[in-house]
Parts: structure tokens; C-alpha cells; sequence
């Protein structure tokens, strides 16, 4: 394989989209997250920049390394993950949750580097085990190595990110062989278990839930985050209501709204064009992604592109769900457009292990 | 099934339900968007808080320290009292007692860009607020708030220990995400009301309610009940609280009383003090500024903020030291000449003339420097400091109020750290009577007298007793070991210091109790010294001991002492002693 990395043959649109989706949500954070007295330097927005900044330069970074290398680095930031996940634990809680290690001045989400991580072992452990050639004990595998973060993100507690986990395995496994039927049993039983899974909540992810079946139950509290969710996007209607002229926004009757409700703003102050736009620069890369997948060779590139287009399909569609007020509100931030350092390295790490994966792939 | 297959369908299953998020937008904004922008617009919902009440602070017997009334503020929504203002102000300028153009002055003056409600009138009392309401619908986004306001019955006399409460400010986003608190809320920002804050605070409801375009009641949506906080009892009697601070004055200083049954603090005091009850209105908050320029520093709390050289009152730590090293007995004499020549420099005694031959308790009682140096000099600033250390100086107390200061003890290493130089004997001679550079908070200088009194009992001190019934005090202690025959010569030391004839503290006695004390002058580098004085009653069951500093207040034997003597009366009247 020639060292040299012709950039040439770089995805544009798989690079152009998150771009695209992340100005659009430089524009919204700004917005939800405007104080008349404060200097620019100090917004967030500012460090929102900062951290694609340094997205951007991770993506060049991954690029460089080939798509087989990627695998020696699965385990390793595994482990480093779970460990991490252990020790935020042991943190103090902020807003009734630990999920936050604070790296002086920057709160760090180990979650958010979970996901990944269990992409990338689960494409490596599929890529080189085929589903009918495996021990009973060799099928538990996969089960234990998402089993594990799953159950300690629960613990922190992220309902939001650990019911993210779900459908990436599902998609993977379903990539991998498994049958579509049996994953929906797998599914369903899940489902069906849910209910005993209430016991475990924590009173507000338990509100959260019986408020989505009904927001009046508590509109003050969890259900108001809903209704005033669902009338900043209604009345964005088909053009929205103007930069920073969002009434819900700017009059604080929006909670949450630079974080896990930016989709709000968005839908107020941009309206409905906004929105097909961002769903459609989504949809570019859920299309690029699955097409990766099919098309790579690799079956270690092919999973991971399962994984991540996953990821970042469902995480949009979960978060966009839930300010709508069609899902409970779990927190999962919109992919590049909320606020949070995290998540956006996360996320362009992983668009950069997709370039990665297209740039690298074998030409016929 | 190939890989590109399984692709194709879950692009397939993406894809449906990123269409399922668009036909639902299309729906909501499209289709619905009119109904939306409606409520959003025409129909606004508005959120009443009320407030879930702060919960009160109570002295040792129930005596009210702070507690929360009822206040009203009349307040406007700009985005609908625009159109009207004018005509509104003339309105509400008779009702409120103000012209009609600083009424319309205080609306435009509103931070730009705002969306909040702008206060046009804070805490108006109920008959103004009844007139208001009675006149809304000539007063377009106009409302009446109530809000609960922090009152403090003892005023300045308390102030540093109950503490005040603030609204939180725009920039504390941690407290409203993390604490849940509200942009109107409010937060306990010193003292007992910071420390406890979060037992105190309670938690707002609200209603919401659908207005219209005239902001009329139109229906009810929800209701959220708000919860009370805690109420807080504390160790501390509200008589003598206000009794010390009587007796302070505008003297700077910090006086505190500690029942020696559990550490449990019966007053603290820092003076000058400032009025808590200022900072419930907006107009009290503009004279805050004043408190904070004022180059006596009243906001400050002497008490366990301030660090200050102890002066002669750490004497105490010296001897013990020396005993303990064995350097000195109780019956060792040393010669006081009025000066004492260490290293070719000479230290003088503050009585110039000397005071002849000493025992450890003459010396005490005299309170003779030329004694202390040459004990202080046998002893070496390792094994002082040490015992420094022991009795808690250079740490926090663990004191429950918030801010308290860690003062200084220097060492051998330090000062080789920090200067590049050797410690010279000299040093360890002002050390030995507490000058140089030792600095304690008046706080520490009584966890030392409470461990002598206690017989090497160190309290943790505290405030709180209990929270809503709950006892919080839990006593907790620690223990020095130190001889008991040490203990005892120090406390023969401590008695002369009062009772003898020469002692330095006579003026602190008072009939029918025996007091134990030591006085201190301290040099403060300005012209007029510190004055100390710790000591503590009866001497052979000790219930309580004290703390009197005064800043700059010139000698221990006069000012403190005297003061001293006021409160161990006091103390007996209330049958403390």
C-alpha cells in the first residue's frame, strides 16, 4: 500500500456535511446561550469552535493511519474506557449524576468515549469470527464487552447514552450475521423487560418517562421541558422566527436549551427549512456511512462503519425524537450541533474513522 | 444476505424514521404552526414561582436569627408594557408615591437585549400591592410578585455568624444547573446561611397559567407545590450575641465564647459590623457598596477570617513546649534584667527596668518576654512549632462557617525555603512570645485555651446544634498528649496571670468565679498594638473559655482584659458559670 495519502480522494461530502451541520449549530448555541453583557471571547461558542478545532485536527490525524492499524487500538481504549467509566463513579455528583471527570476546567464525559470504543472492539472481534463457526461460549462474547459499559453507564446514571448502545450492537450484530429475526426477539424481550428496569430509575428518568405518556401529569417540572420543547418548534413554522428572535428561547422558558434541547432553537429560530436541512446533511451521512459498510471489503471497516453510522443516525434521530416530544426525553446530545466538548470529538473521531475507512479502502 | 444488502435495509430503517421526523415537522410547524406561534405569541403561558420558604435560624433556645416575611415587588414584562408605558406609569406613579417620569426612566433603563421582567418597585408592602392589582387592567404586563424577604431581629449584632442571603447573579450557572435553582432565587452567601444552604433552602413551586394578551388570567395548566427548607438551631445564645457586640462597639475586634461541654460556641462576634437586613432590597444592596470600600472592613469576619500575630497569649504553646522538652520545670528561674541579649542583638522585656528572679508562673503572671525567650531559646523552634502545630495553629478549625483562614506558623525549612537563609536564634526568641512571623486567627487562639482547659481536649468547634430536630453537633474532639504535670504548671501560670497581684490580667477578675488567663499585646506594625486575652472559668471545672481580640486596641491587660471581665459576669448572671 503506497505511504503516500493522496487527499484527493477524500470523501467531500462525508467531510462537508458535519461541517455543515456543526455551523448550523454554532449559530444555535450562540443564540440559546446569549448573555447581553458578556464578551464574545467568554461564550460558549467560543470553546464550541475550539473543540471542532481540535475535531478537525483528530480527523487529519486518524486519516494518516491505516484502517488495519486501527484494530490495535480497540482493546487498549477499551480498557482505558471501562476504567474510566469505573472512575467517574467515584466522582462527585453533579445534577444528581456522576458521568463528569473534571480535567481542569473541562468536564469530560467518559461515556461519550465508551461508544466508541465498543464499536471499534466489537468490529475488531467480528472481523476476524465468523457467526457459524462460533462456540456457544464464543456468542456470549459480544453480549459481555457492550454488557459491561452498558450496566456501568446505567450506574452513573445516562439513560441517554446507554440506550444508545442498543441499536448499534443491533445493527453490528445484524452485520455480523446474526439474524434479523432473532435480534428482534432479542429486542422485544428487552422490551418486555423494561418494565422491571422502572424499579432500577432514578425518580426523575422515572418522571421523565411517565410524563412522556402524558406531559401534563407535571407541567411545571419534567413535562414543561416538553411543552415548551414542542411550542418553540411549532412556532418556528416553515421559515422560523429569525436569529435570535426566538421567544422561547430568549425568555428562558427553554431549559436544557444549549445542551440536549438545541434542536428547539434550531426549529424556532430557523424553522422547518432549518430542520429538513439538518435532517437532510444527517441523512448525507447516514447514506455514506451504510454505503461504506456495504461496500468495504475489510470486514473490520465494514463493521465499524455499521457502528458508527449507527451511531450518529439513531443519536440524531433520539434527540430530535425527544424535543419533539414523539420519544421520552433520555439525554443524548444532537451530534455536532449541542453544546458539549465531548461529544463533538467524539463524533468527529468518528466521521474521521470513516474518511479513514473510504480513503483507505482497496481500489478495484 | 450479502453485507451491501444488510446495508441497504438498515439505510433503509434509517431512513423511514428520519422521514417519520420530517412528516412530523411538517405537521407541527407547517400545519400546526399557527396554533404554536399563537400560545408562544398571543397566549403566553407565564410561570408564578412561589417560593418554598427558607427555613429559619434559631439560637440555643428559640430565640429568631433570621426568618423570612412576605414581600411584594411590582415588576413589568417589557415585550407587553412597551405600547402602554407611559399611560401605565401615570397610573402606578400615585399608588407607589413616585413621579410617573422616574418610574418610566427605571422601565427604559433595563439592561439591553434583556428579556426578563424589570423590578420597577421592590418590597411595596401589601396595601400598595392590594392597589395594584386592583388597577391591572389599566397596567398592560404589569404584575405583583411576592417574594419572601430575609429578615435578621438582631441586625449587625449577628451578622457575621448568621451570614445574609443574595439573589443569584447571572454568571452562577453551576447553581442553577447543577443546585436547580431559579434566576430569582435565593442564596445564603455568608455565615450560617451560606454554610447551611443547602438545609435551609427550600424548594419554589410554581403555577402556570395561560394569559392573555392583556396578561389576564385565563386558566391554570399545572401546579407544583414548593417545599419548605430546614429550620436550624444553633449553639449560640442570641443574648449574648448581642450583649458582646454591645460591648465591641465600633472597636475592631472578634469575641467568642465556647462551652467548653462540647464546643459548642455560645457567641461570635466581629466587629464592625454590617446589616444583614440591607441586602433584601435593591436600594439596601446600593449602600452595600459602601461596607465593601470601607477601609475597616466590616463585611470582613474577624473571627476566623483575620490572622493576626498572637503575641504574648501563645506563651502558653512556648512553656509546654519547653516542659515537655524538658528544658524548664515549673520551679526553673531565669533573671529578667529588662533586656536579654541573644546572637550579639538585644531583646528587651517590655517591663524596661526587669523584673528580677521568675519561676514559670511569675513569668506567666508578668508576663515577662526576657522569661519566655530564654525558655522559648532552650526549647528550639522545632520543638515550639511542633507544638504550635498540635494545638491546631496553621489548620482550619473545621469551624462550620464558611471562609475561615489557616494563619501561619514558620519553621526551620520554611524559612529556608522561602528566604534562602538559615534560621537564626533571635527568630526563635520573638517566636517564643509570639511575634515575627506567626499569625493565628482569634478562632485557633481559643481552640488553644479550650485544650488547656480541657486538659489537652481539642474541640472541633461549631455553630449548629441541630437541624429541624436532627442533632448535628456531633462533639467531636481530638486529644493532645501532654503531661499532666506540664498542664498543671501552665494552668498555675495561667491563674497568676489573674489572681496575683503583679498579674498582668487582674483586670479580668471577677467575684466569686476563679478565672485562668493570659493576656497578649501584640506589635501589629501599625502604631497601636493588638490586644488578646484567652482565658477560661471556673478554673477546676472549666465551662467556658474566651477569645478577646481587639484590633489595634492597644494593651491586653487594659482593654481586653477588661472586657474579658464583663463577659465572665455576664456569664455567671446567665448561670453559664
Amino acid at each position: 500500500m503506497s505511504s503516500k495519502l493522496n487527499f484527493r480522494n477524500l470523501d467531500k461530502g462525508l467531510f462537508a456535511a458535519p461541517i455543515l451541520i456543526f455551523l448550523i449549530g454554532v449559530f444555535s448555541v450562540y443564540s440559546a446561550s446569549f448573555k447581553s453583557r458578556e464578551l464574545l471571547v467568554h461564550t460558549l461558542v467560543v470553546k464550541q469552535i475550539l473543540w471542532m478545532g481540535i475535531g478537525i485536527l483528530l480527523v487529519f490525524l486518524i486519516l494518516r493511519v491505516n484502517t488495519f492499524r486501527l484494530r490495535d487500538w480497540a482493546w487498549p481504549l477499551y480498557f482505558v474506557s471501562v476504567f474510566l467509566l469505573v472512575a467517574v463513579l467515584f466522582t462527585p455528583p453533579r445534577l444528581g449524576a456522576r458521568r463528569w471527570i473534571d480535567l481542569g476546567g473541562f468536564n469530560f464525559q467518559p461515556s461519550e468515549l465508551a461508544k466508541l470504543s465498543v464499536i471499534l472492539v466489537l468490529a475488531h472481534l467480528f472481523s476476524h469470527k465468523r457467526v457459524e463457526s462460533l462456540s456457544k461460549r464464543d456468542r456470549l462474547m459480544p453480549f459481555i464487552i457492550v454488557g459491561v459499559p452498558f450496566l456501568l453507564i446505567l450506574k452513573e446514571p445516562d439513560l441517554g447514552t446507554a440506550v444508545i448502545l442498543v441499536p448499534i450492537f443491533l445493527a453490528m450484530l445484524y452485520g455480523w450475521g446474526f439474524r434479523a429475526r432473532a435480534l428482534l426477539i432479542f429486542l422485544a424481550i428487552g422490551v418486555l423487560a423494561s418494565p422491571l428496569l422502572f424499579f432500577f430509575l432514578k425518580d426523575y428518568q422515572r418522571t421523565r418517562l411517565l410524563v412522556f405518556m402524558n406531559p401534563n401529569l407535571d407541567p411545571l417540572g419534567a413535562g414543561y421541558t416538553i411543552i415548551q420543547s414542542k411550542i418553540a418548534i411549532g412556532s418556528g413554522g416553515l421559515l422560523g422566527r429569525g436569529f435570535m428572535g426566538g421567544t422561547q428561547t430568549h425568555l428562558q422558558f427553554l431549559p436544557e436549551k444549549h445542551t440536549d434541547f438545541i434542536f428547539s432553537v434550531v426549529a424556532e429560530e430557523g424553522g422547518l427549512a432549518a430542520c429538513l436541512a439538518l435532517l437532510f446533511l444527517f441523512g448525507v451521512i447516514v447514506k455514506k456511512g451504510y454505503a461504506l459498510c456495504g461496500q468495504t471489503p475489510d470486514r473490520f471497516g465494514s463493521g465499524l462503519a455499521c457502528g458508527i453510522t449507527t451511531m450518529i443516525g439513531f443519536q440524531a434521530f433520539i434527540n430530535i425524537g425527544m424535543t419533539m416530544g414523539l420519544l421520552p426525553v433520555v439525554g443524548v446530545p444532537l451530534p455536532l450541533v449541542s453544546y458539549g466538548g465531548t461529544s463533538v470529538i467524539t463524533t468527529m473521531l468518528a466521521i474521521g474513522l470513516l474518511l479513514n475507512i473510504h480513503l483507505h479502502k482497496p481500489l478495484f | 444476505m450479502s453485507v451491501s444488502d444488510k446495508a441497504q435495509r438498515l439505510l433503509f430503517v434509517t431512513t423511514a424514521l428520519f422521514a417519520f421526523l420530517g412528516v412530523n415537522l411538517v405537521w407541527m410547524q407547517v400545519i400546526k404552526g399557527d396554533a404554536y406561534r399563537a400560545l408562544s405569541e398571543k397566549n403566553r403561558l407565564r410561570v408564578i414561582y412561589l417560593e418554598g420558604a427558607r427555613g429559619k435560624i434559631l439560637d440555643r433556645r428559640g430565640r429568631v436569627l433570621a426568618t423570612s416575611r412576605l414581600g411584594f415587588n411590582c415588576s413589568a414584562i417589557p415585550w407587553e408594557a412597551q405600547g402602554a408605558i407611559q399611560q401605565s406609569c401615570r397610573v402606578l406613579a400615585p399608588i407607589l408615591g413616585e413621579d410617573a417620569w422616574t418610574l418610566e426612566k427605571r422601565f427604559y433603563e433595563r439592561p439591553p437585549g434583556a428579556f426578563h421582567t424589570v423590578l420597577m418597585a421592590e418590597d411595596i408592602g401589601s396595601q400598595k400591592a392590594i392597589a395594584i392589582e386592583e388597577r391591572l387592567d389599566r397596567l398592560p404586563g404589569f404584575l405583583v410578585e411576592t417574594h419572601s424577604k430575609r429578615t435578621y431581629p438582631l441586625g449587625e449584632s449577628a451578622a457575621h455568624l448568621v451570614g445574609f442571603v443574595g439573589p443569584i447573579r447571572d454568571d452562577e450557572e453551576d447553581l442553577m444547573e447543577i443546585g436547580g435553582y431559579k434566576p430569582a432565587d435565593w442564596v445564603g452567601r455568608d455565615g450560617v446561611e451560606k454554610f447551611y444552604e443547602s438545609y435551609l433552602r427550600g424548594r419554589s413551586g410554581g403555577i402556570q397559567m395561560e394569559v392573555n394578551s392583556r396578561g389576564r388570567f385565563v386558566r391554570t395548566l399545572g401546579f407544583e407545590r414548593p417545599t419548605g427548607g430546614k429550620d436550624i438551631r444553633l449553639t449560640v445564645d442570641a443574648e449574648l450575641e448581642s450583649t458582646v457586640q454591645e460591648y465591641l462597639r465600633a472597636q475592631k475586634g472578634a469575641v467568642i465564647v465556647m462551652n467548653l461541654e462540647d464546643g459548642g460556641l455560645l457567641s461570635l462576634n466581629s466587629s464592625p459590623s454590617f446589616d444583614p437586613n440591607l441586602f433584601a432590597t435593591r436600594e439596601g444592596r446600593k449602600k452595600v457598596g459602601d461596607y465593601l470600600t470601607d477601609e475597616r472592613a466590616p463585611m470582613v469576619n474577624r473571627a476566623i477570617r483575620g490572622a493576626y500575630p498572637p503575641g504574648s497569649i501563645f506563651k502558653i504553646v512556648t512553656a509546654l513546649a519547653a516542659l515537655e522538652q524538658k528544658k524548664i520545670t515549673a520551679a526553673t528561674v531565669f533573671k529578667c534584667g529588662g533586656v536579654l541579649t541573644i546572637g550579639g542583638n538585644a531583646f528587651h522585656c517590655w517591663n524596661l527596668t526587669g523584673h528580677g528572679d521568675e519561676r514559670l508562673a511569675e513569668g506567666f503572671a508578668h508576663s515577662c518576654n526576657v522569661y519566655f525567650y530564654s525558655a522559648g531559646v532552650l526549647a528550639g523552634v522545632d520543638a515550639i512549632a511542633e507544638k504550635a502545630a498540635q494545638f491546631g495553629f496553621s489548620k482550619l478549625t473545621g469551624i462550620d462557617l464558611p471562609g475561615e483562614k489557616e494563619g501561619f506558623v514558620p519553621s526551620r525549612e520554611w524559612k529556608k525555603k522561602v528566604y534562602h537563609a538559615p534560621w537564626y536564634e533571635g527568630e526563635t526568641a520573638n517566636f517564643a512570645i509570639g511575634q515575627g512571623y506567626l499569625q493565628v486567627t482569634p478562632i485557633q487562639a481559643l481552640g488553644m485555651i479550650a485544650g488547656v482547659a480541657a486538659h489537652g481536649w481539642i474541640f472541633k468547634p461549631h455553630v449548629v446544634d441541630r437541624i429541624e430536630n436532627v442533632k448535628v453537633a456531633d462533639g467531636s474532639s481530638r486529644t493532645l498528649t501532654i503531661d499532666p504535670s506540664d498542664l498543671r504548671a501552665v494552668i498555675d501560670g495561667l491563674d497568676a496571670v489573674i489572681q496575683s497581684g503583679t498579674g498582668t490580667g487582674r483586670l479580668a477578675r471577677v467575684e466569686g468565679i476563679r478565672i485562668a488567663g493570659k493576656t497578649g499585646t501584640a506589635q501589629s506594625g501599625q502604631d497601636r498594638t493588638h490586644a488578646w486575652f484567652v482565658g477560661f472559668a471556673p478554673e477546676e471545672n472549666p465551662k467556658v473559655a474566651v477569645v478577646v481580640f481587639l484590633e489595634n486596641g492597644g494593651r491586653g491587660g487594659v482593654s481586653a482584659a477588661s472586657l474579658a471581665a464583663l463577659l465572665f459576669q455576664w456569664l455567671k448572671k446567665a448561670s453559664y458559670l
